[in-house]
């Protein structure tokens, strides 16, 4: 994820261990927190990454079938 | 490969401290890839703790190289030794104090002439440096030519090219941490040649060929700065501290001729006359109108600069990019401001205000909610639970009737907040995906300054727009508890959430006759809280003790926003708020409820009436207030609501809008306050708050009173 303030990569689960001295708790919020400038994002709801997920494999699977095929050929 | 998802924990952290094998310290500026070579190098391994005696949090790893397990701390970005704010001191304090067999420093391929300072400062320290040129991929898509051979020698210490996100250049590092482990602090003698030791003191590496002017190090690869005065006064600070100080004398020399507070801690008790010495230099720097410390990093940057301007080629700016021009327009006052302003009134007023204000919630609140949904449950609730007293009675008002759960809660929710709420957040996600706020917080510094902040409190206080609870945690990016006290402050009085902003600027919209075609009472209602926000933070810093720390930070590009991006983002925020205000808004509707069939209900309305009455606002505004106290959009949805009853006229509007606006935080704004910042200063903020509203309140009453009303 890209932070909406200072434009750096966050790594999810880095940030995510960032958030344990939360007074909030250990639950998972909504947000997450970059360890660079302490901007809070957005987390991308579950069923956004689920597609994201999704479109990444059917994209590596076409590739490994061209991938195959020019093997075969 | 170690698992990643262990969950640390402080005894973990004391365990990982504990751990023998050598210490390599990863230091560097912010955004320059540390956090990516630290999993490269550890697998994504991590414990994050304290650092000891502060709150910043640090990581910690270890990596195995041959039968040697190393450990890896990764420190919180930096730009040079003389701290700014707590998290550079820390990175400092595990330089000075703590032990570390390797120092690595990560700079930005991309910008080496501002990185390289503060190598020449590492490279004093008197401990194994290796420096890696990390994005060195980056660094070739915009055709930059490094050489890294030249800057290998330039520096005396071990170079190492890396794009950590591609794990190239990742192994070659490793190699070079074994080899400078093992072998002791190496230098490089000669271009290609292999990484040899030092030896005597007396061999200063930069004299021999190769070694550019105007620089030279010690035999122990410190760096002596070749200005004259400079130059004198280090070497007789060196040769003071020498003997007391092996290694770190260097270091030492250079911050004390700084001035640096913690300087003297390094040296040993009885150092007395080197201190005396140190700020007598000083103060002949002083009588010449001279600061030492800005003249030793002044050389740094122009020993950097050099360096760059002959060895990196392709450094030339190219055409101004539409990006760069608008970066010029937003970070300039003259313009800055004017854009500001038409980025407030298009985006706010225009699309927030009287688009979602107005018309979406026209047809949602009006159209959907009263014309079809509540008639439809009350009819419902009529034919299955018909009388007037009684349970029956009772059980309809909860669910229907004025006040029950669909009327008042479910509405206001859906009806009223969340369509203002979803076009903020849309409104709010385009800015952030452009770049925009950190250009927000570059132009409104100085004025920030006034008020005891600096540009770093656009965070929280942008975030406050959207909701002040969230924001007011947010006031830990803050570096001291003075700044995080004044903003705290700040969101409980003068910050509305987008919610009742929304709804308040609904209200205003059409109030009063216009002005350049914004509604007068609007106009009235920004200025005032504009006004109040400002001589509130200048009363604030200057009765919280504290200085103002400056404010830095690397500005990312202007972009221009991707649609899935704003999407995503306004719909995970949608979706939280929504989850968070439905249950909310039903709670407060069933207090309601509750307080109305006990009699509590009437009573508090009765106590605050007489208040409200001062405001010159009739008795059913009371109920808004009451409103106000669950949360601050229930309190401006209350606030619509009676509006549209027509029974306040555009001056008793206003009144309310700006003492609402005002008003006490929210229930949940409390308890983070709480939480933050303790009971006292919770106590305090909240008197306050009160106080200034109803003073705000009767000082916008009594102004109409002179002027007649609003025209």
């Amino acid at each position: 994820m890209i932070c909406g303030f200072c434009g750096k990569e966050i790594d999810e689960a880095r940030a995510g261990a960032a958030c344990q001295k939360c007074p909030l708790g250990k639950s998972q919020c909504h947000l997450l927190k970059c360890p660079r400038c302490g901007y809070e994002n957005p987390r991308t709801p579950s069923f956004f990454r689920r597609i994201a997920a999704w479109k990444n494999k059917s994209e590596r699977g076409l590739q490994e079938e061209s991938h195959e095929e020019y093997s075969s050929q | 490969m170690q698992p990643a998802a262990e969950q640390p924990t402080n005894s973990q952290s004391e365990r990982e401290a504990a751990l023998d094998g050598p210490e390599v310290l990863l230091v560097g500026p912010p955004n320059v890839g540390k956090s990516a070579l630290f999993n490269a190098l550890t697998g994504s391994y991590v414990v994050v703790s304290n650092y000891p005696g502060t709150t910043i949090e640090v990581t910690r790893g270890r990596f195995e190289l041959g039968d040697e397990t190393y450990r890896l701390t990764d420190t919180p970005g930096t730009y040079g030794l003389l701290p700014v704010g707590e998290d550079e001191r820390v990175t400092r304090l595990a330089l000075m104090q703590g032990s570390p067999d390797l120092v690595v420093h990560v700079v930005d391929a991309k910008s080496l002439e501002r990185m390289l300072p503060f190598s020449l400062q590492l490279s004093q320290l008197g401990l194994p440096l290796i420096v890696v040129v990390n994005m060195i991929d980056e660094a070739e898509d915009l055709a930059l030519e490094l050489d890294i051979d030249a800057l290998r020698l330039w520096l005396g210490v071990p170079v190492v090219a890396t794009a950590a996100t591609k794990g190239r250049g990742v192994e070659e590092l490793k190699r070079v941490i074994k080899d400078v482990h093992e072998r002791g602090r190496l230098v490089e003698r000669e271009p290609g040649h292999a990484l040899s030791r030092v030896g005597s003191k007396d061999e200063g590496i930069c004299e021999r060929s190769g070694c550019p002017e105007p620089m030279r190090y010690f035999g122990d690869g410190s760096l002596a700065l070749n200005d004259p005065k400079l130059g004198q006064a280090f070497e007789e600070l060196m040769q003071l501290v020498r003997p007391l100080l092996s290694e770190r004398a260097p270091l030492a020399a250079t911050l004390l001729l700084q001035g640096d507070e913690d300087a003297p801690k390094m040296l040993p008790g009885g150092s007395e006359s080197v201190l005396e010495r140190a700020s007598g230099l000083r103060e002949s720097f002083a009588e010449e109108g001279e600061d030492p410390d800005v003249a030793v990093m002044r050389r740094y940057h122009d020993l950097a600069r050099a360096w760059v301007s002959s060895h990196v080629k392709g450094t030339k700016e190219t055409a101004d990019s539409l990006s760069d021009k608008v970066h010029r327009l937003v970070v300039n006052p003259w313009t800055g401001i004017p854009v500001l302003l038409g980025v407030l009134y298009l985006g706010l007023y225009g699309f927030v205000g009287v688009f979602g204000a107005g018309t979406v919630v026209d047809f949602l609140e009006e159209d959907v909610f009263q014309r079809f949904v509540n008639p439809w449950v009350d009819g419902r609730l009529d034919a299955l639970l018909p009388g007037d007293v009684g349970w029956r009675f009772w059980t309809r008002e909860l669910i229907g009737g004025d006040y029950g759960l669909v009327p008042l809660g479910l509405t206001y929710a859906i009806g009223i907040v969340l369509p203002i709420v979803a076009l903020f957040f849309l409104f709010f996600s385009v800015l952030e995906d452009s770049g925009y706020f950190p250009r927000l917080a570059l132009l409104v510094d100085r004025v920030f300054k006034r008020i005891g902040l600096n540009g770093r409190a656009v965070i929280p206080i942008v975030l406050g727009f959207a909701c002040d609870t969230m924001a007011t945690l947010v006031t830990r990016v803050q570096e001291s508890r003075r700044e995080r006290i004044i903003t705290t402050f700040l969101l409980a009085l003068a910050v509305p959430c987008s919610a009742q902003y929304g709804v308040i600027v609904a209200v205003l919209v059409g109030r009063g006759a216009g002005m350049g075609g914004i509604s007068l009472a609007f106009l009235a209602w920004a200025l005032i809280v504009a006004v109040v926000f400002l001589v509130a933070g200048a009363v604030a810093s200057r009765l919280v003790p504290g200085e103002s720390p400056s404010f830095y930070m690397e500005l990312p590009p202007m972009r221009m926003p991707r649609f899935s991006h704003v999407m995503i983002k306004t719909f995970a925020r949608m979706k939280w708020y929504f989850f968070e205000i439905l249950p909310i808004f039903l709670f407060a509707s069933l207090l309601i409820w509750v307080g109305r069939l006990t009699g509590i209900f009437d009573l508090l309305v009765g106590a605050i009436a007489p208040i409200v009455g001062l405001l010159g606002l009739p008795d059913a505004t009371s109920e808004v207030f009451l409103y106000g106290f669950f949360r601050r959009d229930f309190g401006a949805a209350g606030l619509f609501d009676l509006t549209g009853s027509g029974i306040l006229d555009a001056g008793q509007v206003l009144i309310a809008a700006v003492t609402l606006t005002l008003f006490m935080p929210c229930v949940a704004q409390v308890l983070i306050m709480y939480r933050e910042r303790g009971l006292r200063v919770t106590a305090i903020v909240i008197v306050m708050v009160i106080s200034t509203a109803f003073s705000v309140g009767l000082m916008v009453r009594g102004v109409l009173s002179l002027i007649g009303g609003l025209p």
